[in-house]
């Protein structure tokens, strides 16, 4: 029996790397001006996070992206761990938290992350699985034009965040309404992204009206 | 800037290795194998571990470890103090509480002393109080007639044919960069037919485990690398596998000992039928 498939099982996600649970049971925070953000990973979905107004229990799922970089979701915000520079950046409600990772033992050595044009003229697509994946070209700071599987040509203009976690890596946020008949759930409309340009992978997450849905992929460089 | 340009460094097989995991760390294992000789392992660090065979020396190495899914593992390591290079390469299913152990070893061939060969054992994880399951990881022919593609790195792919349970058979597409970097090899055998065992870990996820043999008999000095065993484990659900490699690579114009760890991402293939179909020419 061939037992290659097209992942119709999964759709987008079906490249999605195993869940991570380095964290589990470990109490993290990120530091940013007067405010601790604080993690405590309770086992392998659970975590009780604290910005100084009480606790709030989320549930949580973590992927990895290289030796020492963690992509957070819990609830719709997304917290991105850097433990080889200590350094973290957070996607809340309302707004980015960029600070110092808080690890017993291990002084910061990496740049705070920060709000970034350099993306910019990069265009490439992100594989997600058999033929599901989708395209950007990062045309001008705050802007990308995207498309996705399968109107491979179908770009639109919609807002971008670029973030720069460390050299080659960076956190996007997009917001667009991925378009009926593609091949991300309907409903869809935003897209937190960690892109690995040394390794050319993804991990990310996608929102919408559906349940976040975690993904994981691989990259190659378009002509746009 | 347009990250194309971005410095990346040199990549061959192993650009889309996913990362390493940690979460093992502090974990004690017994693994009850049906050869007679248990293993033992802790894991005493995000890379280190002790492990002993049936309860004599204890003896600490640095491992590597894989996620394929949630609850499976690829645990790799090296024996630092064996007279003959020997790598032992673990697949923890927790799932199932089930093992597979590959040992590898090189050295043991006089007339090839470079070629890896290589052992299977199967096995249980024991917790105390708890009976050990009946079930084992198994050979199989379950992936007979699949045909798949693996996309190692950028423009690096490579298409598997699994048409044996005792080989398997790789073509190098002219528009991959896999071609170029193992041309240098595949001139000197007359097909790309290697030996290959398929393991069951559960369902849609297969040990797959090849050794280059005949490219080492065949080829020798003027490859551009020597006998290497590569265990694949292959998830059929999300189309990935996860690995690592284990022999020697020329580095100027020396053999050096190596074992890299490596991942691929998949997607069906369509094969040319003349090339699935084509008789192997190391089997009567």
């Amino acid at each position: 029996m061939n037992h290659a498939n097209n992942g119709a099982k999964y759709g987008i996600d079906q490249y999605r790397f195993a869940h991570n649970y380095d964290f589990k049971d470990k109490t993290l925070a990120i530091a940013s001006d007067a405010i601790k953000h604080s993690f405590r990973f309770a086992g392998k979905n659970k975590l009780e996070y604290d910005a100084g107004k009480g606790s709030e229990s989320f549930d949580y799922e973590c992927l990895k992206l290289d030796v020492d970089t963690y992509f957070v979701r819990f609830g719709t915000n997304v917290a991105v761990f850097e433990m080889t520079g200590g350094v973290g950046a957070l996607v809340l409600a309302d707004g980015f938290v960029f600070g110092a990772v808080d690890q017993a033992g291990q002084a910061q050595s990496g740049a705070i992350p920060c709000l970034t044009d350099e993306m910019t003229d990069t265009a490439v697509t992100w594989v997600l699985g058999c033929d599901k994946f989708f395209s950007r070209i990062y045309a001008e700071a705050g802007l990308c034009r995207a498309a996705w599987a399968p109107a491979k040509a179908d770009f639109a203009e919609y807002p971008a965040k670029c973030v720069k976690i460390k050299e080659g890596m960076f956190l996007t946020d997009v917001t667009e309404p991925i378009p009926d008949g593609s091949c991300a759930p309907a409903g869809s409309d935003r897209i937190i992204a960690l892109e690995d340009y040394e390794r050319m992978m993804l991990v990310g997450c996608v929102f919408g009206k559906n349940p976040p849905l975690m993904i994981s992929g691989y990259g190659e460089f378009i002509v746009p | 800037m347009n990250l194309k340009d971005y410095p990346r460094k040199k990549y061959s097989i192993n650009q889309f290795t996913q990362p390493p995991c940690y979460e093992l760390e502090g974990e004690s294992f017994y693994f009850a194998m049906d050869d007679g000789y248990d293993y033992q392992l802790l894991i005493t660090g995000k890379d280190t571990l002790e492990w002993s065979i049936d309860g004599k020396e204890k003896r600490t190495d640095k491992y590597r470890c894989l996620k394929s899914d949630d609850t499976t593992y690829l645990l790799v390591h090296e024996d630092d103090g064996a007279q003959l290079r020997t790598g032992y390469t673990y697949v923890i299913d927790l799932e199932q509480r089930l093992v597979t152990i590959l040992t590898c070893k090189v050295g043991l061939n006089p007339k090839f002393p470079l070629l890896v060969t290589s052992n299977f054992d199967f096995g249980a994880i024991r917790i105390e109080g708890e009976e050990l399951p009946f079930k084992r990881h198994s050979f199989t022919d379950d992936l007979l007639g699949t045909c798949v593609e693996w996309h190692w790195g950028s423009n690096f792919y490579t298409q598997h044919s699994y048409n044996s349970t005792t080989f398997y058979r790789i073509m190098l597409p002219k528009e991959s960069v896999s071609l170029k970097v193992l041309a240098g090899t595949v001139q000197y055998t007359p097909s790309s037919d290697e030996w290959a065992r398929y393991v069951k870990i559960k369902d849609n996820m297969y040990l797959f485990d090849l050794t280059e043999s005949y490219s080492e008999k065949l080829t020798g000095d003027n490859g551009t690398h020597r006998s290497n065993n590569m265990a694949f484990l292959q998830n059929y659900d999300r189309m990935y596998h996860v690995g690592r490699h284990f022999g020697n690579t020329f580095i100027d114009g020396k053999a050096v000992p190596g074992s890299i760890l490596f991942g691929a991402f998949g997607n069906p293939v369509d094969l040319d039928s003349e090339f699935v179909n084509a008789p192997n020419p190391y089997i009567v």
